[in-house]
């Protein structure tokens, strides 16, 4: 039984290597889509010129939150926005823009963190209290990240500035009090050196980054991370009309008979075939994500990585693979002519294709359509592609993703052999 | 010698057929013998060897092969069997020898025997020096005879060959058949398909003729043509052909006068030495003569005497 489905897998690859056109489609096409849509989307994941639009919570109301909003708005590369159509934004209306779109990032600056940071100055009181960023789910780390920068390098600025003086008047106040002399100029040279603390590290405030109530934190693929393992899955179920092809020459040679004619049980015959084609995507896989991790970041690209457990791209391909080659039986099952197969085969490659975010990320989808994504398995290939890539996810974390993709499998299997033609 | 095929009442019906591809056809296939299927296309040999080969499964009757029922015990009838399709199910982008490899390996061959077994059946065929060129570089009739080769493999009792000359050049055809030749002489039993009733005479130790699903007669060739002799055929128009047959049925050396599809035909064991009586007896009878044809003693004048109709029609 062994040497029966190697012979066929053998003999099946084979025909695939001479197949020039197969070899344009499996390899070429997913190739020029990852290059063509990298470069052609990098735009989309990475900052634009035109400034950030900073939505400003100011629960403060003091002198603080004043020198910090005027020297993020000094500081260009951000337009403020600090009111609403009812007066000056809460948190919720600042969130609901940020949610909207029409602000990237929400600014609350808390309630009485002017007396908080002059308290810490004097050695008094606790820890003040955080300033929190409100960030777009869908906005990419290359915009989030400089804007954290600027607020937290702002806000300490803005807190040395305003409390230092105070503490050291307070400082020598105290001296004064107990009858010792202090000489004079003394104050002054003290207030300028605390004054420069901010460039040692010394922090007075901190920075927390938060996402619009009730949504989850996720992180964001870049252009490459996006590209690479959608349009490899793109290319995986091509291969779906390759193997339909193959099944209805067999038939139309007549080799499919001999196949028949052989002590070859059906399930070894058709298992045989299956092997041929699984192997050929792990080619596809090894070949493109290679790409991607060695040769874009060489052409001005974003980088890629292959994630903490790299091993868990095999299972991935392999349960993804087993889903795209059981639809090619599904397609060679249910077609009578290669025509009619490659025809329903690329409708429904397309179609659920688009629904799995391989064309336009599902993120950026609204969300009835993220709900109809789900009944399509580049969905769930994707997203377990990407949870290996970029959030480093282990096989626990993986594993309803590949329960997901083997039901697939199973599903076109059974119709396959339930709708097969076998004379 | 002893039986190696054995069909009882074999039936298939093809679903939406007004009537049955193969109707309870039953015969025994000695084991060394070359065993001929003749009739016209659509006599429905292909279907009972579908069956024989079990690519399709009977809705009547009962067939065994070595004594294994080809229902019941398929692998060891697949195993017993080699199968030469008429079409050639070969892949035209693979070498000969990358064909046979495959077809080797699904009989469960592998390694060095795979290998042997692949350049002996290469030799046979006289396509060695050829072995690494793909098949689609290959003439018509040397891919027939790899298509031959690839059911010699696993070394079968019993060789089905479907029609294997159908478009073949005659030395292919030749080299074709002396090879089968050579097999029957191995101990090999063949059964043969076939509509060139040339190719039954030659080769075939017993022909089944076949004609609309049913076995219509069944012996060596020779007894086939004693029995049915030669032919006169005659196309007529007008008069009364009924009535000439009725002359003739009586005259001295003619076994048997009928009419069908508006032809006179007239049995004998010397046609031509009849032929002036059946054009008497027809101008007699106010025909007018179109043609006449005389087929000498032979499987094509049998297939004519039992059913009206030519075999290449």
């Amino acid at each position: 039984m062994l040497a029966a489905m190697f012979a066929i897998a053998r003999k099946d690859l084979t025909l695939l290597v001479r197949d020039p056109g197969a070899l344009v489609v499996l390899f070429l096409m997913p190739l020029i889509f990852i290059l063509v849509m990298s470069f052609a989307l990098s735009g989309l994941y990475t900052p634009r010129g035109a400034a950030v639009v900073i939505a400003v919570v100011d629960q403060d109301g003091g002198p603080f939150s004043a020198a910090l909003v005027k020297s993020l708005a000094g500081s260009g590369g951000f337009d403020i926005v600090a009111d609403g159509p009812g007066g000056k934004l809460d948190r919720a209306a600042a969130e609901k823009l940020v949610v909207a779109g029409k602000a990237q990032v929400a600014l609350i600056i808390p309630a009485s963190i002017g007396e908080a940071v002059q308290a810490r100055m004097t050695g008094g009181g606790a820890a003040s209290p955080d300033i929190v960023l409100v960030s777009d789910p869908a906005l990419s780390p290359q915009v989030l990240t400089p804007v954290r920068g600027a607020v937290q390098s702002l806000a300490e600025q803005a807190a040395f500035r305003l409390a230092a003086p105070q503490g050291i008047d307070a400082l020598f106040a105290h001296v004064q009090a107990g009858g010792a002399s202090v000489p004079p100029g003394l104050a002054d040279a003290v207030k300028q050196q605390l004054t420069g603390g901010m460039d040692k590290g010394v922090s007075l405030v901190t920075v927390k980054e938060a996402l619009p109530a009730g949504i989850q934190r996720e992180r964001r693929p870049n252009a490459v991370e996006q590209n690479v393992p959608a349009y490899t899955l793109f290319g995986i179920f091509f291969i779906a009309m390759r193997l339909a092809s193959n099944i209805i020459d067999e038939k139309q040679l007549g080799t499919f008979r001999r196949l028949l004619a052989a002590p070859v049980g059906r399930a070894t015959l058709l298992a045989g075939k299956l092997i041929a084609f699984v192997l050929i995507n792990l080619v596809q896989v090894a070949i493109l994500f290679a790409v991607g991790v060695l040769v874009l970041p060489h052409l001005g690209l974003p980088p890629m990585t292959l994630g903490a457990h790299p091993e868990n791209l095999i299972l991935v391909s392999l349960a993804v693979s087993l889903a795209a080659t059981s639809f090619g039986l599904f397609l060679a099952a249910v077609a009578r002519t290669e025509a009619q197969a490659n025809g329903l085969g690329l409708i429904l490659i397309l179609v659920s294709s688009m629904l799995g975010g391989v064309m336009v990320p599902r993120f950026v989808m609204p969300a009835f359509m993220q709900h109809i994504g789900w009944i399509s398995p580049h969905t769930w290939g994707l997203q377990a592609y990407q949870d290996v890539l970029m959030r480093d996810a282990g096989l626990a974390a993986i594993l309803p993703d590949l329960g997901i993709l083997l039901v697939f499998a199973a599903a076109f299997f059974a119709v396959a052999v339930w709708r097969f033609r076998w004379d | 010698m002893p039986t190696i095929v054995e069909t009882v009442g074999l039936t298939k019906r093809y679903p939406g057929a007004s009537a049955p591809a193969v109707d309870a056809i039953s015969f025994t296939v000695n084991e060394g013998e070359i065993f001929g299927l003749l009739g016209p296309n659509g006599a429905g040999k292909t279907t009972l060897i579908s069956m024989l080969s079990c690519l399709a499964s009977p809705d009547g009757g009962t067939a065994t092969i070595g004594g294994k029922d080809i229902v019941r015990d398929q692998n060891a009838v697949k195993r017993m069997i080699g199968l030469v399709p008429q079409e050639l199910a070969l892949y035209p982008t693979l070498s000969s020898q990358q064909n046979l490899l495959c077809f080797g390996g699904l009989y469960g061959l592998t390694g060095s025997e795979l290998r042997a077994s692949v350049s002996r059946v290469l030799e046979m065929v006289g396509l060695a020096d050829r072995a690494n060129d793909r098949v689609e570089t290959l003439s018509g009739g040397m891919k027939r005879r790899i298509n031959i080769a690839a059911g010699l493999l696993h070394n079968p009792r019993v060789l089905i060959l479907d029609e294997p000359t159908v478009g073949v050049d005659p030395q292919s055809r030749n080299f074709i058949f002396e090879g089968i030749e050579a097999l029957r002489s191995a101990g090999m039993t063949l059964l043969y398909t076939t509509h060139y009733m040339e190719e039954a005479e030659r080769l075939c130790d017993r022909v089944a003729i076949v004609d609309q699903g049913k076995v219509i007669a069944l012996d060596t060739p020779k007894s086939l043509m004693n029995a049915h002799g030669g032919v006169v055929s005659m196309a007529v128009e007008g008069g009364d052909a009924a009535a000439a047959v009725r002359t003739l049925a009586g005259v001295e050396g003619i076994t048997r006068a009928s009419v069908a599809d508006g032809r006179i035909l007239v049995q004998s064991q010397n046609p031509a030495a009849i032929l002036g009586r059946v054009v008497e007896a027809a101008t007699g009878a106010g025909c007018q003569i179109r043609a006449v044809e005389i087929l000498e003693h032979n499987l094509e004048s049998v297939f004519l005497d039992l059913t009206g109709r030519r075999l290449r029609d």
